[in-house]
């Protein structure tokens, strides 16, 4: 036998325990032993840090138990963008978990114009589509009237922000931080710890300010989503921030096709980057960092703060540096195992 | 090699099949004797015949077939093996150890070839596979195995760092007021005793997460549970320790509700002085963990449970 099991754990023993294969009093034996000793529970460590990405990671709870205190920072913050925002647009954030259900079930869109796609044309496309699945989910549901009003409503504003883009409005912003203020108009239960636009819309208890910042903001995302597509180094695999930042789309040709592409806890995205073919950054609001190798699968990362976070450039899949909203940058060489300021 | 006597025609045919050993060529004989060592391995009194078969049938087969081709020179299988577990390999060594992973990876690439003889017989390392994980798994087990094994001489090698117990750290820290020293120990003691009165599998989780820093979903594949379940047992257990320690200092220190409460608040104060991943861990991994992360852990978890 290569190596005494009884003394400590081997590497094949402990392979055939993580899959289960042990039988019981075989298991029983091991377990005590790891939780004696020492040098095994490096083992187990060592092994365990070399388990390839996970499909699932971090989910919400797991960084709330990490950073229970964050929250309390924000939530000042939140209460004072609440209150600034006007009424109408609180019934459209309230509205937001719908949006976020009938988006959800939404198919991978396998034809799409070629790229870049002209800004009005595509972010109709992607507004109307969702939109329209939940009309027909709607309707065979008579209980579902209040979500259908809700739908008016928004159907009303987005049609003003598509006028309000039609005739020019100036672009002042990066995709970036546009991206970011779509998000929080969408759905402003969470808005971030720091004003992104501080020039603009410095969280001000003028509500007209904000209602117009609001809507600013809100056409200028609409062009800054679709100029958002990420493009590898050999520009046939690229990605794309659409749906508000919630979904994400690959192609591996060149932009004719687009496939979903699946995110281990869903949150919005803001922007990217793709260092090598297969490999993305995408970063989001409250700390959401996503990584992935396959080019498909993304897997969130940890990241100290939930704060928003509006740029990254990464080198390869290990070294990236990210910029938050209010200018901070991090740096991870581990692919977000640590971060340093 | 004379096929063991429980491995009768039929049943070897039907794994040999079922295995596509076919595809590297490997014979029904070599394929026995991998199934013959995966069963030694794994038993120390050979079983009945429906627990054999049981056995048998739970392999990784096909990955076994695969290593054991390997092990018999098989171009086409080693071809396979390059492309399927090379890039993962080298992918966990990097996990392991930026800068020696690679070497450790080399090494072990290099005897799973075959390539150090012993007795002049090509003998690749492959043969130690038997079927019980996956060949992805094994491979990455092994290579954690190298790397501690390396590690760990490693150590030998260098002075023996002053590996006092903690215990004897905290007193020259501060000179404050004995009553306080005497809850610290006693609270030590207490908690040393809660931890050992867990299930092994708690304990391992507890060490996992506050010794080894893992994280939930790190310890849950490990471990083979959801990271949910981690956390949850992780609070179970966090509160198991409250309560054992609430019971050891009231039953066998016989102290009040107030001094129990008084010891918890030592520990809150000074939280130095007392690590969980110190407690958890008498090995040599103790300097790799920032005391202070697992101390507010331990103790935040102490206050909450």
């Amino acid at each position: 036998m290569s190596a005494p099991d009884e003394m400590h754990v081997d590497g094949e023993t402990l392979a055939a325990w993580s899959e289960g294969q042990l039988r019981p009093d075989a298991t029983a034996r091991l377990e005590q032993h790891l939780s004696d000793c020492a040098r095994c529970q490096h083992l187990l460590a060592t092994f365990a840090r070399t388990a390839p990405a996970p499909m699932v990671a971090q989910p919400l709870w797991r960084r709330w138990h990490l950073q229970w205190l964050v929250p309390v920072a924000t939530a000042a913050t939140v209460a004072a963008i609440w209150v600034a925002i006007p009424r109408d647009e609180q019934a459209r954030a309230t509205s937001s978990p719908v949006d976020q259900v009938t988006v959800a079930p939404q198919p991978p869109r396998s034809s799409e114009p070629a790229p870049p796609p002209s800004p009005s044309r595509s972010t109709r496309q992607e507004k109307q589509e969702p939109r329209s699945l939940a009309k027909s989910a709607a309707l065979p549901s008579a209980g579902k009237r209040e979500e259908f009003e809700r739908e008016d409503k928004r159907e009303n504003k987005q049609d003003q922000a598509n006028a309000a883009q039609e005739t020019g409005v100036p672009v002042a912003q990066t995709p970036a931080t546009g991206a970011l203020a779509e998000a929080r108009e969408r759905d402003s239960d969470r808005p971030p710890a720091v004003p992104e636009r501080a020039a603009a819309a410095p969280a001000s208890p003028s509500a007209a300010a904000a209602s117009r910042a609001l809507s600013d903001t809100q056409a200028l995302t609409a062009r800054a989503f679709a100029a958002s597509e990420i493009r590898s180094p050999n520009s046939t695999n690229r990605w794309r921030i659409v749906n508000g930042g919630r979904q994400l789309e690959r192609s591996t040709s060149g932009g004719s096709q687009w496939e979903t592409a699946s995110l281990s806890s869903p949150g919005v995205m803001t922007a990217g980057m793709s260092p090598a073919s297969s490999v993305c950054w995408i970063v989001g609001r409250a700390g959401a960092v996503y990584v992935t190798t396959d080019g498909l699968r993304f897997v969130r990362v940890m990241f100290p703060e939930s704060i928003d976070l509006v740029s990254v450039t990464a080198t390869d899949d290990r070294h990236a540096t990210v910029m938050s909203a209010d200018g901070r940058s991090f740096r991870t060489e581990d692919r977000g195992v640590t971060w340093t300021r | 090699m004379a096929p063991s006597p429980w491995l009768d025609r039929d049943l070897l045919a039907r794994l040999h099949k079922k295995a596509r050993a076919d595809r590297w060529a490997l014979s029904p004989t070599a394929f026995a004797a991998a199934l013959e060592a995966s069963v030694l391995r794994a038993f120390d009194d050979l079983p009945d015949r429906r627990q054999l078969e049981k056995y048998l049938d739970a392999l990784h087969l096909e990955d076994l077939a695969l290593a054991w081709a390997c092990a018999e020179g098989s171009d086409l299988a080693w071809e396979s093996v390059m492309r399927e577990h090379r890039p993962a390999l080298y992918r966990a060594a990097d996990a392991i150890d930026q800068s020696s992973g690679r070497e450790i990876a080399d090494s072990l690439w290099a005897e799973l070839f075959g390539l150090t003889e012993r007795g002049g017989e090509r003998r690749s390392h492959f043969r130690y596979f038997h079927g019980r994980s996956s060949l992805a798994t094994w491979l990455r087990a092994v290579l954690a195995q190298r790397h501690i094994d390396r590690v760990r001489s490693h150590r030998r090698l260098d002075a023996l760092p002053d590996d006092e117990s903690a215990a004897a750290l905290p007193a020259p820290a501060i000179a404050v007021n004995p009553a306080r020293m005497r809850y610290l120990a006693v609270m030590r003691s207490a908690v040393v005793a809660a931890v050992a009165a867990l299930a092994p599998r708690d304990r391992l989780r507890l060490t996992c997460y506050y010794a080894q820093d893992l994280t939930l979903a790190q310890i849950g594949r490990a471990l083979g549970e959801h990271e949910a379940t981690v956390s949850r047992h992780l609070t179970r257990t966090r509160r198991a320790i409250r309560a054992g320690v609430e019971h050891e200092l009231a039953e066998r220190e016989r102290m009040s509700e107030a001094d129990v409460a008084e010891c918890f608040a030592s520990v809150l104060d000074d939280s130095g002085s007392l690590d969980l991943a110190d407690l958890l861990e008498s090995g040599p991994s103790r300097k790799e963990v920032g005391p202070h992360r697992s101390t507010d852990k331990e103790t935040s978890g102490a206050a909450g449970g």
